[in-house]
Protein backbone atom coordinates (compact mmCIF):
# COMPACT_ATOMS: atom_id res chain seq x y z
CA UNK A 1 0.00 0.00 0.00
CA UNK A 2 1.09 3.62 -1.05
CA UNK A 3 1.15 6.46 1.65
CA UNK A 4 -1.84 7.54 -0.24
CA UNK A 5 -3.90 4.68 0.87
CA UNK A 6 -3.57 5.36 4.55
CA UNK A 7 -5.11 8.49 3.71
CA UNK A 8 -8.44 9.24 5.04
CA UNK A 9 -10.87 12.09 3.66
CA UNK A 10 -13.88 13.26 4.79
CA UNK A 11 -16.32 13.66 1.83
CA UNK A 12 -19.61 13.80 3.12
CA UNK A 13 -21.28 15.45 6.06
CA UNK A 14 -25.21 15.19 7.73
CA UNK A 15 -26.88 16.08 10.53
CA UNK A 16 -30.40 15.71 12.55
CA UNK A 17 -30.45 17.92 15.41
CA UNK A 18 -32.55 19.71 17.68
CA UNK A 19 -31.76 22.68 15.12
CA UNK A 20 -32.82 21.06 12.33
CA UNK A 21 -32.54 18.32 9.95
CA UNK A 22 -29.55 19.32 8.12
CA UNK A 23 -25.98 20.37 8.32
CA UNK A 24 -26.89 24.22 7.42
CA UNK A 25 -29.19 24.32 9.92
CA UNK A 26 -27.26 23.40 12.50
CA UNK A 27 -24.08 25.00 11.86
CA UNK A 28 -26.51 28.24 11.89
CA UNK A 29 -27.43 27.75 14.98
CA UNK A 30 -24.37 26.61 16.83
CA UNK A 31 -23.16 29.78 15.20
CA UNK A 32 -25.53 32.32 16.71
CA UNK A 33 -24.94 30.29 20.02
CA UNK A 34 -28.58 29.88 20.25
CA UNK A 35 -29.79 26.95 23.45
CA UNK A 36 -32.26 24.63 21.13
CA UNK A 37 -33.24 23.56 25.03
CA UNK A 38 -36.92 23.49 25.72
CA UNK A 39 -39.83 21.83 27.78
CA UNK A 40 -40.56 18.75 26.21
CA UNK A 41 -44.29 17.22 26.26
CA UNK A 42 -42.83 13.59 26.21
CA UNK A 43 -41.04 14.52 29.52
CA UNK A 44 -44.14 16.46 31.14
CA UNK A 45 -44.82 16.06 34.59
CA UNK A 46 -40.74 14.60 35.35
CA UNK A 47 -39.02 15.03 37.74
CA UNK A 48 -37.12 16.71 34.38
CA UNK A 49 -39.04 18.07 32.05
CA UNK A 50 -37.18 19.77 29.14
CA UNK A 51 -35.07 18.79 26.53
CA UNK A 52 -33.24 18.94 22.87
CA UNK A 53 -35.94 17.31 20.79
CA UNK A 54 -35.97 16.89 16.92
CA UNK A 55 -39.35 18.51 15.55
CA UNK A 56 -41.06 14.74 14.78
CA UNK A 57 -42.46 16.52 11.26
CA UNK A 58 -38.78 17.73 9.71
CA UNK A 59 -37.22 14.19 11.02
CA UNK A 60 -40.23 12.36 9.05
CA UNK A 61 -39.89 14.41 6.02
CA UNK A 62 -35.95 13.63 6.08
CA UNK A 63 -35.68 10.11 7.05
CA UNK A 64 -37.76 9.13 4.65
CA UNK A 65 -41.54 7.79 4.29
CA UNK A 66 -43.18 4.89 6.14
CA UNK A 67 -40.42 3.99 9.08
CA UNK A 68 -42.57 5.08 12.03
CA UNK A 69 -44.17 1.73 12.44
CA UNK A 70 -41.24 -0.11 12.05
CA UNK A 71 -37.89 1.71 13.16
CA UNK A 72 -37.42 3.32 16.39
CA UNK A 73 -36.11 7.07 16.31
CA UNK A 74 -32.75 6.17 16.78
CA UNK A 75 -32.77 5.09 13.50
CA UNK A 76 -34.72 7.71 11.72
CA UNK A 77 -32.72 10.28 13.24
CA UNK A 78 -29.68 7.95 11.68
CA UNK A 79 -31.27 7.33 8.27
CA UNK A 80 -31.64 11.35 7.84
CA UNK A 81 -28.36 12.25 8.45
CA UNK A 82 -26.67 9.79 6.77
CA UNK A 83 -28.74 10.56 3.20
CA UNK A 84 -27.52 13.55 3.82
CA UNK A 85 -24.28 12.86 4.30
CA UNK A 86 -24.32 10.77 1.30
CA UNK A 87 -25.89 12.55 -0.96
CA UNK A 88 -23.14 15.49 0.00
CA UNK A 89 -20.73 12.75 -0.89
CA UNK A 90 -22.30 12.23 -4.21
CA UNK A 91 -21.65 7.92 -2.59
CA UNK A 92 -23.27 6.05 -5.65
CA UNK A 93 -23.10 2.40 -4.97
CA UNK A 94 -23.60 1.82 -8.72
CA UNK A 95 -20.37 3.40 -9.24
CA UNK A 96 -18.23 1.94 -6.99
CA UNK A 97 -16.97 -1.46 -5.41
CA UNK A 98 -20.12 -1.50 -3.09
CA UNK A 99 -18.80 -4.58 -0.66
CA UNK A 100 -15.99 -2.29 -0.11
CA UNK A 101 -18.21 0.54 1.28
CA UNK A 102 -19.17 0.28 5.20
CA UNK A 103 -21.60 1.53 7.77
CA UNK A 104 -20.17 2.06 11.29
CA UNK A 105 -22.21 3.96 13.71
CA UNK A 106 -22.15 4.95 17.76
CA UNK A 107 -25.05 4.40 19.60
CA UNK A 108 -25.12 4.30 23.16
CA UNK A 109 -28.13 3.32 24.70
CA UNK A 110 -30.97 0.86 23.33
CA UNK A 111 -33.95 2.06 21.95
CA UNK A 112 -36.58 3.91 24.50
CA UNK A 113 -39.69 4.47 22.47
CA UNK A 114 -41.33 1.19 21.96
CA UNK A 115 -39.70 -0.86 24.62
CA UNK A 116 -41.82 0.21 27.43
CA UNK A 117 -45.01 -0.97 25.30
CA UNK A 118 -43.23 -4.05 24.80
CA UNK A 119 -42.43 -4.30 28.36
CA UNK A 120 -45.94 -3.51 29.37
CA UNK A 121 -47.57 -6.36 27.23
CA UNK A 122 -45.71 -8.49 28.44
CA UNK A 123 -45.74 -7.88 32.27
CA UNK A 124 -50.06 -8.09 31.37
CA UNK A 125 -49.48 -11.34 29.86
CA UNK A 126 -50.61 -10.32 26.74
CA UNK A 127 -47.66 -12.24 24.93
CA UNK A 128 -49.70 -12.02 21.38
CA UNK A 129 -50.36 -7.92 21.87
CA UNK A 130 -45.94 -7.43 21.42
CA UNK A 131 -45.06 -6.03 17.77
CA UNK A 132 -42.96 -8.33 15.39
CA UNK A 133 -41.32 -5.44 14.87
CA UNK A 134 -39.86 -5.20 18.34
CA UNK A 135 -36.93 -6.73 17.83
CA UNK A 136 -35.49 -4.98 14.35
CA UNK A 137 -36.80 -1.62 15.52
CA UNK A 138 -35.05 -1.19 18.85
CA UNK A 139 -31.91 -3.40 18.60
CA UNK A 140 -28.63 -1.18 18.10
CA UNK A 141 -27.11 -2.63 15.16
CA UNK A 142 -30.39 -1.24 13.43
CA UNK A 143 -29.17 1.91 12.36
CA UNK A 144 -26.21 0.81 10.56
CA UNK A 145 -28.02 -1.93 8.97
CA UNK A 146 -30.71 0.88 7.62
CA UNK A 147 -28.68 2.94 6.89
CA UNK A 148 -27.18 -0.21 4.65
CA UNK A 149 -29.88 -0.78 3.06
CA UNK A 150 -31.50 2.76 2.30
CA UNK A 151 -27.95 3.29 1.02
CA UNK A 152 -27.51 0.05 -0.87
CA UNK A 153 -24.21 -0.12 0.22
CA UNK A 154 -23.01 -3.81 0.88
CA UNK A 155 -19.58 -3.77 2.72
CA UNK A 156 -19.25 -4.40 6.49
CA UNK A 157 -21.81 -2.92 8.90
CA UNK A 158 -21.64 -2.50 12.66
CA UNK A 159 -22.03 -0.55 15.83
CA UNK A 160 -19.90 0.05 18.49
CA UNK A 161 -21.12 1.55 22.13
CA UNK A 162 -18.79 3.29 24.42
CA UNK A 163 -21.69 5.59 26.21
CA UNK A 164 -20.96 9.20 25.08
CA UNK A 165 -17.93 8.61 23.13
CA UNK A 166 -19.63 5.85 20.96
CA UNK A 167 -20.12 9.07 17.95
CA UNK A 168 -16.08 9.50 18.03
CA UNK A 169 -14.98 5.79 18.50
CA UNK A 170 -17.02 5.24 15.51
CA UNK A 171 -15.27 7.88 13.22
CA UNK A 172 -12.17 6.71 14.62
CA UNK A 173 -12.83 2.65 13.40
CA UNK A 174 -13.80 3.68 10.62
CA UNK A 175 -11.40 5.29 9.34
CA UNK A 176 -9.00 2.38 10.67
CA UNK A 177 -11.41 -0.17 8.41
CA UNK A 178 -10.02 2.48 5.31
CA UNK A 179 -6.44 1.75 6.62
CA UNK A 180 -6.18 -1.33 7.26
CA UNK A 181 -7.46 -1.58 3.76
CA UNK A 182 -10.87 -3.32 4.26
CA UNK A 183 -13.00 -0.66 2.88
CA UNK A 184 -12.69 2.37 0.24
CA UNK A 185 -15.90 4.09 2.19
CA UNK A 186 -17.19 4.44 5.29
CA UNK A 187 -20.29 5.52 6.40
CA UNK A 188 -19.37 6.40 9.68
CA UNK A 189 -20.83 8.98 13.22
CA UNK A 190 -23.63 8.15 15.77
CA UNK A 191 -27.46 8.07 17.03
CA UNK A 192 -29.41 8.92 19.81
CA UNK A 193 -32.58 9.37 20.97
CA UNK A 194 -33.07 9.47 24.29
CA UNK A 195 -35.57 12.11 25.25
CA UNK A 196 -38.01 9.81 26.49
CA UNK A 197 -39.22 8.85 30.60
CA UNK A 198 -36.68 6.11 31.67
CA UNK A 199 -33.57 8.27 29.58
CA UNK A 200 -35.02 11.23 31.67
CA UNK A 201 -35.71 9.74 35.23
CA UNK A 202 -32.37 7.39 35.03
CA UNK A 203 -30.02 10.09 34.38
CA UNK A 204 -31.95 12.44 36.75
CA UNK A 205 -31.55 9.62 39.19
CA UNK A 206 -27.93 9.55 39.07
CA UNK A 207 -27.43 13.40 39.45
CA UNK A 208 -26.12 13.72 35.98
CA UNK A 209 -28.73 16.04 34.23
CA UNK A 210 -29.38 19.97 34.93
CA UNK A 211 -31.98 20.26 37.56
CA UNK A 212 -33.99 22.92 35.92
CA UNK A 213 -33.03 25.76 38.80
CA UNK A 214 -32.19 27.91 35.30
CA UNK A 215 -34.54 28.27 32.37
CA UNK A 216 -34.07 25.19 29.79
CA UNK A 217 -32.06 27.58 27.69
CA UNK A 218 -29.56 28.47 30.08
CA UNK A 219 -29.70 24.99 31.55
CA UNK A 220 -27.09 23.56 29.69
CA UNK A 221 -23.67 25.82 30.52
CA UNK A 222 -20.35 23.80 30.20
CA UNK A 223 -17.50 25.73 31.92
CA UNK A 224 -19.75 27.85 33.63
CA UNK A 225 -20.01 28.56 37.33
CA UNK A 226 -23.30 27.47 37.66
CA UNK A 227 -23.85 24.69 35.52
CA UNK A 228 -25.35 21.48 37.50
CA UNK A 229 -25.41 19.11 34.33
CA UNK A 230 -26.17 18.00 31.04
CA UNK A 231 -29.60 18.40 29.08
CA UNK A 232 -30.74 14.90 27.71
CA UNK A 233 -30.58 15.56 23.65
CA UNK A 234 -31.05 13.71 20.63
CA UNK A 235 -29.58 13.49 16.97
CA UNK A 236 -26.95 12.18 15.11
CA UNK A 237 -24.20 12.98 12.59
CA UNK A 238 -22.15 11.19 9.96
CA UNK A 239 -19.50 11.79 7.92
CA UNK A 240 -18.82 9.86 4.72
CA UNK A 241 -14.51 8.90 5.13
CA UNK A 242 -12.95 7.86 2.42
CA UNK A 243 -9.32 6.43 0.72
CA UNK A 244 -7.43 10.11 -0.52
CA UNK A 245 -7.27 8.16 -3.87
CA UNK A 246 -10.77 6.64 -3.87
CA UNK A 247 -11.87 10.39 -3.73
CA UNK A 248 -9.17 11.85 -5.88
CA UNK A 249 -10.32 9.45 -8.28
CA UNK A 250 -13.91 9.58 -8.27
CA UNK A 251 -13.36 13.66 -8.16
CA UNK A 252 -14.51 14.21 -5.25
CA UNK A 253 -14.50 17.49 -2.65
CA UNK A 254 -13.02 16.24 0.45
CA UNK A 255 -13.51 18.75 3.60
CA UNK A 256 -10.72 17.69 5.68
CA UNK A 257 -8.29 14.77 6.17
CA UNK A 258 -8.51 12.23 9.67
CA UNK A 259 -5.52 12.81 10.70
CA UNK A 260 -5.41 11.03 13.67
CA UNK A 261 -7.35 8.69 16.44
CA UNK A 262 -6.92 8.13 19.77
CA UNK A 263 -8.70 5.82 22.21
CA UNK A 264 -8.02 5.00 26.13
CA UNK A 265 -10.05 3.28 29.23
CA UNK A 266 -9.65 5.04 32.48
CA UNK A 267 -10.44 1.68 34.12
CA UNK A 268 -11.07 3.65 37.33
CA UNK A 269 -14.94 3.80 38.23
CA UNK A 270 -17.96 3.25 36.18
CA UNK A 271 -19.03 6.78 36.11
CA UNK A 272 -16.72 9.05 36.78
CA UNK A 273 -13.63 10.17 34.85
CA UNK A 274 -10.05 9.68 36.30
CA UNK A 275 -9.80 12.84 38.69
CA UNK A 276 -6.78 13.96 36.09
CA UNK A 277 -8.20 12.93 33.21
CA UNK A 278 -5.61 10.60 32.74
CA UNK A 279 -7.52 8.39 30.41
CA UNK A 280 -8.05 11.44 27.86
CA UNK A 281 -4.49 13.32 28.04
CA UNK A 282 -3.41 9.73 26.92
CA UNK A 283 -5.99 9.97 24.30
CA UNK A 284 -5.05 12.68 22.84
CA UNK A 285 -1.24 11.43 22.77
CA UNK A 286 -2.20 8.82 21.29
CA UNK A 287 -4.41 11.03 18.48
CA UNK A 288 -1.24 13.24 18.47
CA UNK A 289 1.32 10.73 17.63
CA UNK A 290 -1.08 8.83 14.90
CA UNK A 291 -1.09 12.55 12.92
CA UNK A 292 2.88 12.77 13.79
CA UNK A 293 1.55 16.39 15.21
CA UNK A 294 2.66 18.23 18.03
CA UNK A 295 -0.08 19.80 20.94
CA UNK A 296 1.46 23.17 19.68
CA UNK A 297 -0.23 21.83 15.99
CA UNK A 298 -3.54 22.10 17.12
CA UNK A 299 -5.82 25.36 16.56
CA UNK A 300 -9.18 24.43 18.17
CA UNK A 301 -10.82 21.89 20.44
CA UNK A 302 -14.15 20.66 20.22
CA UNK A 303 -14.21 19.76 24.19
CA UNK A 304 -16.60 17.10 25.06
CA UNK A 305 -17.95 19.86 27.77
CA UNK A 306 -21.16 18.15 28.79
CA UNK A 307 -22.25 20.80 31.63
CA UNK A 308 -21.57 18.59 34.58
CA UNK A 309 -19.33 19.82 37.32
CA UNK A 310 -17.04 16.52 37.40
CA UNK A 311 -16.61 16.46 33.67
CA UNK A 312 -15.68 20.62 32.92
CA UNK A 313 -13.17 20.53 35.63
CA UNK A 314 -11.33 17.41 34.85
CA UNK A 315 -11.48 17.67 30.77
CA UNK A 316 -9.94 21.29 31.16
CA UNK A 317 -7.54 19.75 33.86
CA UNK A 318 -6.41 17.56 31.23
CA UNK A 319 -6.36 19.85 27.76
CA UNK A 320 -3.94 21.75 30.33
CA UNK A 321 -2.04 18.82 30.92
CA UNK A 322 -1.76 17.96 27.16
CA UNK A 323 -1.30 21.40 25.48
CA UNK A 324 0.38 23.50 28.39
CA UNK A 325 -1.62 26.52 26.60
CA UNK A 326 -4.70 24.79 25.08
CA UNK A 327 -5.80 26.25 21.82
CA UNK A 328 -9.44 28.19 22.03
CA UNK A 329 -12.41 25.90 23.02
CA UNK A 330 -15.62 25.52 22.03
CA UNK A 331 -19.07 23.34 23.76
CA UNK A 332 -21.34 22.64 20.86
CA UNK A 333 -23.53 20.70 23.84
CA UNK A 334 -24.26 24.45 25.16
CA UNK A 335 -26.67 24.91 22.21
CA UNK A 336 -27.47 21.62 21.51
CA UNK A 337 -27.76 18.91 24.79
CA UNK A 338 -25.97 16.09 24.92
CA UNK A 339 -27.24 13.36 22.69
CA UNK A 340 -24.99 11.02 24.52
CA UNK A 341 -24.12 7.99 21.68
CA UNK A 342 -25.03 10.82 19.11
CA UNK A 343 -22.83 13.22 20.39
CA UNK A 344 -19.19 12.91 19.37
CA UNK A 345 -20.90 12.38 15.83
CA UNK A 346 -22.51 15.67 15.74
CA UNK A 347 -19.24 17.62 17.71
CA UNK A 348 -17.00 16.29 14.59
CA UNK A 349 -18.76 17.07 12.01
CA UNK A 350 -18.89 20.51 13.84
CA UNK A 351 -15.11 20.27 13.83
CA UNK A 352 -15.22 20.13 10.41
CA UNK A 353 -17.17 22.44 9.84
CA UNK A 354 -15.08 25.00 12.07
CA UNK A 355 -11.96 23.86 9.66
CA UNK A 356 -13.73 24.28 6.60
CA UNK A 357 -15.29 27.87 7.77
CA UNK A 358 -12.57 29.01 9.69
CA UNK A 359 -14.57 29.92 12.32
CA UNK A 360 -15.54 28.49 16.05
CA UNK A 361 -18.65 29.05 17.59
CA UNK A 362 -19.16 30.00 20.77
CA UNK A 363 -20.13 28.62 23.66
CA UNK A 364 -23.75 30.08 24.75
CA UNK A 365 -24.48 30.64 28.60
CA UNK A 366 -21.30 31.12 29.67
CA UNK A 367 -21.67 33.76 31.92
CA UNK A 368 -18.83 33.70 34.75
CA UNK A 369 -16.02 30.78 33.78
CA UNK A 370 -15.79 28.50 36.85
CA UNK A 371 -12.56 29.57 38.98
CA UNK A 372 -11.10 26.26 38.77
CA UNK A 373 -10.97 26.06 34.84
CA UNK A 374 -8.22 27.97 32.83
CA UNK A 375 -9.47 27.70 29.12
CA UNK A 376 -9.59 30.34 26.08
CA UNK A 377 -13.13 29.30 25.93
CA UNK A 378 -14.92 30.98 22.90
CA UNK A 379 -18.15 32.26 24.46
CA UNK A 380 -21.06 35.15 22.80
CA UNK A 381 -19.61 35.35 19.55
CA UNK A 382 -18.07 33.00 16.89
CA UNK A 383 -14.25 33.75 16.54
CA UNK A 384 -12.57 33.76 12.95
CA UNK A 385 -9.65 31.99 13.61
CA UNK A 386 -6.73 30.82 11.09
CA UNK A 387 -6.95 26.70 11.01
CA UNK A 388 -4.77 23.94 9.97
CA UNK A 389 -5.83 21.10 12.32
CA UNK A 390 -8.81 20.72 14.98
CA UNK A 391 -9.35 18.00 17.51
CA UNK A 392 -12.73 16.52 19.08
CA UNK A 393 -12.76 15.12 22.34
CA UNK A 394 -15.26 12.44 23.76
CA UNK A 395 -15.91 10.41 26.89
CA UNK A 396 -17.97 8.29 28.27
CA UNK A 397 -19.34 6.30 30.82
CA UNK A 398 -17.06 3.18 31.34
CA UNK A 399 -14.45 5.25 31.54
CA UNK A 400 -14.22 5.56 27.28
CA UNK A 401 -12.25 8.06 25.60
CA UNK A 402 -11.82 8.81 22.01
CA UNK A 403 -10.03 11.74 20.09
CA UNK A 404 -10.24 12.44 16.60
CA UNK A 405 -7.82 15.00 14.71
CA UNK A 406 -9.25 16.42 11.37
CA UNK A 407 -6.47 18.66 8.96
CA UNK A 408 -6.90 20.43 6.52
CA UNK A 409 -6.87 18.04 3.09
CA UNK B 1 -77.61 -6.90 24.75
CA UNK B 2 -77.83 -7.23 21.03
CA UNK B 3 -77.23 -10.66 19.00
CA UNK B 4 -73.56 -11.17 18.36
CA UNK B 5 -72.30 -10.89 14.46
CA UNK B 6 -69.01 -12.69 12.68
CA UNK B 7 -67.05 -10.23 12.26
CA UNK B 8 -66.53 -8.90 8.57
CA UNK B 9 -62.74 -8.29 7.45
CA UNK B 10 -63.62 -6.08 4.70
CA UNK B 11 -60.93 -4.13 2.46
CA UNK B 12 -62.14 -0.96 3.78
CA UNK B 13 -61.26 -2.47 7.58
CA UNK B 14 -57.84 -3.43 5.90
CA UNK B 15 -57.63 -0.04 4.31
CA UNK B 16 -58.03 1.60 7.42
CA UNK B 17 -56.00 -0.45 9.51
CA UNK B 18 -52.54 -0.17 7.06
CA UNK B 19 -53.00 3.29 6.94
CA UNK B 20 -53.46 3.92 10.75
CA UNK B 21 -50.54 1.57 12.04
CA UNK B 22 -48.54 0.71 8.92
CA UNK B 23 -48.31 4.42 7.25
CA UNK B 24 -49.78 2.83 3.94
CA UNK B 25 -51.13 6.07 1.72
CA UNK B 26 -55.14 5.76 1.66
CA UNK B 27 -54.59 6.60 -2.30
CA UNK B 28 -53.33 3.24 -2.60
CA UNK B 29 -55.84 1.30 -1.00
CA UNK B 30 -57.55 -1.05 -3.44
CA UNK B 31 -59.33 -4.54 -3.39
CA UNK B 32 -56.70 -5.74 -5.92
CA UNK B 33 -53.60 -4.19 -4.64
CA UNK B 34 -51.56 -6.75 -3.52
CA UNK B 35 -49.64 -6.92 -0.29
CA UNK B 36 -45.96 -6.58 -2.99
CA UNK B 37 -47.47 -3.63 -4.34
CA UNK B 38 -48.22 -1.95 -1.23
CA UNK B 39 -44.45 -2.58 0.14
CA UNK B 40 -45.81 -4.28 2.78
CA UNK B 41 -42.96 -7.37 3.38
CA UNK B 42 -43.79 -10.77 5.82
CA UNK B 43 -42.90 -8.16 8.76
CA UNK B 44 -45.87 -5.99 7.61
CA UNK B 45 -48.40 -8.62 7.45
CA UNK B 46 -46.97 -10.02 10.87
CA UNK B 47 -47.86 -6.89 12.23
CA UNK B 48 -51.25 -6.59 10.29
CA UNK B 49 -52.15 -9.63 12.30
CA UNK B 50 -51.23 -8.43 15.56
CA UNK B 51 -53.17 -5.41 14.92
CA UNK B 52 -56.17 -7.42 14.01
CA UNK B 53 -55.97 -10.08 16.69
CA UNK B 54 -55.97 -6.83 18.45
CA UNK B 55 -59.45 -5.43 17.53
CA UNK B 56 -61.21 -8.51 17.12
CA UNK B 57 -59.84 -10.79 20.68
CA UNK B 58 -59.15 -13.50 17.83
CA UNK B 59 -56.21 -15.53 17.73
CA UNK B 60 -55.08 -15.91 14.56
CA UNK B 61 -52.76 -18.40 12.93
CA UNK B 62 -50.95 -16.48 10.40
CA UNK B 63 -49.15 -19.39 9.45
CA UNK B 64 -52.66 -20.85 8.13
CA UNK B 65 -53.73 -18.01 6.10
CA UNK B 66 -51.38 -18.12 3.47
CA UNK B 67 -51.13 -14.79 3.02
CA UNK B 68 -48.05 -13.68 0.76
CA UNK B 69 -46.49 -10.96 -1.41
CA UNK B 70 -49.51 -12.06 -3.85
CA UNK B 71 -52.35 -11.83 -1.96
CA UNK B 72 -54.45 -8.88 -2.59
CA UNK B 73 -56.67 -7.33 0.19
CA UNK B 74 -59.60 -8.68 -0.92
CA UNK B 75 -58.32 -12.28 -0.68
CA UNK B 76 -56.53 -11.11 2.54
CA UNK B 77 -60.34 -10.15 3.93
CA UNK B 78 -61.58 -13.09 2.96
CA UNK B 79 -58.90 -15.62 4.70
CA UNK B 80 -59.09 -13.46 7.88
CA UNK B 81 -62.90 -13.42 7.65
CA UNK B 82 -63.23 -17.34 7.67
CA UNK B 83 -60.58 -17.91 10.32
CA UNK B 84 -62.19 -15.05 12.50
CA UNK B 85 -65.67 -16.49 11.81
CA UNK B 86 -64.16 -20.39 12.48
CA UNK B 87 -62.60 -19.09 15.82
CA UNK B 88 -65.92 -17.28 17.03
CA UNK B 89 -64.86 -13.96 16.80
CA UNK B 90 -67.98 -11.41 16.98
CA UNK B 91 -68.60 -7.36 16.96
CA UNK B 92 -69.26 -7.82 20.64
CA UNK B 93 -65.89 -9.74 21.07
CA UNK B 94 -64.14 -6.29 18.97
CA UNK B 95 -66.15 -3.59 20.62
CA UNK B 96 -64.40 -5.06 24.16
CA UNK B 97 -61.06 -5.13 22.99
CA UNK B 98 -61.39 -1.47 21.52
CA UNK B 99 -62.34 -0.15 24.56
Amino acid sequence: MTVSDHEVVVTGLGLVTPAGTDVESTWQRVCDGASTAAPDPVLAGLPVSFSCRVDDDALAAAAGPRLAWRADRFIRLALAAAKEAARDAALDPSTCESTRVGVLLGVSGSSQDHTTDVYAAIAAGRYRAVTPTAVPRCSPNMAAGEVARALGVLGPTMSVSTACASGTTAVGMAALLIRTGLCDMVVTGGCESACAPVGAVTFWRMGALASGRHDPAASSRPFDADRDGFVLAEGAGVLVLERAGHARARGARAYARLAGYGATSDAHHPTAPHPEGLGTQQAFRIALAEAGLLPSDIDHVNAHATSTLLNDRIEAAALRAVFGSPPPVTATKSVLGHALGGAGAIEAVCSVLSLHHQLIPPTANLDRMDPEIDLDVVTKQPRSHRMNTVASNSSGFGGQNAVVIFQHP
Amino acid sequence: MTQATPIQIDEAMLGRLLTEHLEVSPDLIRPDATFEELDLDSLAVLELVVVLEEQTGVELQENELGLGPSTTLAEAGRALSRMVEQTGGTDSACQENSR
